[in-house]
C-alpha cells in the first residue's frame, strides 16, 4: 500500500464562545468500525472532502490513531458527542 | 438491498422479503452498546468535571431514545405486512439508520469480548456467541450497503 500523508490538524474558526483551542479532538482505531464508515462520519462530522477523511481514517488505521481538530472545550465536547454518537472511539485531549 | 431512485431529499432502496425481515431483526437488538462504553478523555479524564462528563454521556443517552423511537417506525414499516419491497428513506432517516446499525455491529462486538479478530471468536459452541456473530456480520452488511449507495 502507497503511505499515506500525515493529515492536517483541524484548527477550527474561533468563536467567542470558543476562544481557547487547548483541547485536540482524538479519533482512536478500533477492528470493529468499517473503513468506509469511519470516512463517511469524518464527513458528515466535520464537513471535509472525501479525500481529507480518507487521510485521518488511514491515519486512526494504521497510526492507532488521528487529531482530527484542536478546538475550545465547548466544541470539543460538542464533535467527541457527534463521534460517539456514531459509534466511533473518540475522545478529548488536553492539547498541552 | 439496492438503490433504486435518488431524489434531492429522499433515497428509495428495493429490499427482498428476506432482507426486510434481517433490517427489521437488528433494528430490534438497538440499542446493544453499553451506555459506559465510551469515555470523554483517555488520558486526562479527570481534568474534566462531572457536568462536563454528565453532559456529554446525558446527550448519548437522550439520542439513542430518539433514534429509538425513530427506528421502532421504521421497524414496523419493515414488518408491516403491506410492505412493499420498497423503502424510501429522507437522508436524515439514512444517517440515523447508519448509527444504529453501527451501535448493533459495535455492541455484538463488545459482546463477544472486543477480539481483535474475529477469526479468534468460536461461536460453534455458544448459540448466544454465535447469535451476537451473526448481528454483526448482518448489521454491517447493510452498513456496506447504505455507504455504497451515497
Amino acid at each position: 500500500m502507497a503511505p499515506v500523508e500525515s493529515p492536517e490538524i483541524e484548527i477550527v474558526e474561533k468563536t467567542e464562545a470558543d476562544q481557547d483551542p487547548s483541547y485536540l479532538v482524538i479519533c482512536w482505531d478500533d477492528p470493529v468500525n468499517l473503513m468506509d464508515y469511519v470516512t463517511h462520519v469524518f464527513q458528515i462530522v466535520f464537513g471535509w472532502s472525501k479525500e481529507k477523511a480518507e487521510k485521518h481514517m488511514w491515519q486512526v488505521h494504521n497510526d492507532g490513531r488521528s487529531v482530527l481538530a484542536q478546538v475550545g472545550l465547548e466544541r470539543g465536547e460538542h464533535f467527541v458527542h457527534q463521534l460517539q454518537g456514531y459509534g466511533l472511539q473518540a475522545s478529548l485531549e488536553p492539547a498541552i | 438491498m439496492k438503490l433504486i431512485k435518488r431524489t434531492k431529499e429522499t433515497l428509495a432502496y428495493e429490499l427482498s422479503e428476506s432482507e426486510a425481515l434481517a433490517l427489521a431483526l437488528v433494528l430490534r437488538r438497538f440499542p446493544i452498546l453499553p451506555e459506559d462504553y465510551f469515555t470523554l478523555s483517555r488520558t486526562a479524564d479527570n481534568q474534566f468535571s462531572d457536568e462536563d462528563k454528565a453532559l456529554v454521556h446525558s446527550e448519548l443517552i437522550e439520542r439513542r431514545g430518539f433514534l429509538l423511537r425513530k427506528m421502532g417506525e421504521l421497524r414496523n414499516r419493515l414488518e408491516n405486512e403491506t410492505f412493499s419491497s420498497r423503502l424510501e428513506l429522507q437522508f436524515a432517516e439514512r444517517e440515523m439508520l447508519l448509527q444504529v446499525l453501527n451501535d448493533v455491529r459495535v455492541g455484538c462486538w463488545v459482546a463477544l469480548g472486543r477480539p481483535e479478530s474475529m477469526d479468534k471468536v468460536n461461536t460453534e459452541a455458544d448459540r448466544a456467541m454465535a447469535d451476537y456473530r451473526y448481528m454483526m456480520d448482518l448489521s454491517g452488511f447493510f452498513q456496506m450497503a447504505l455507504l455504497e449507495s451515497l
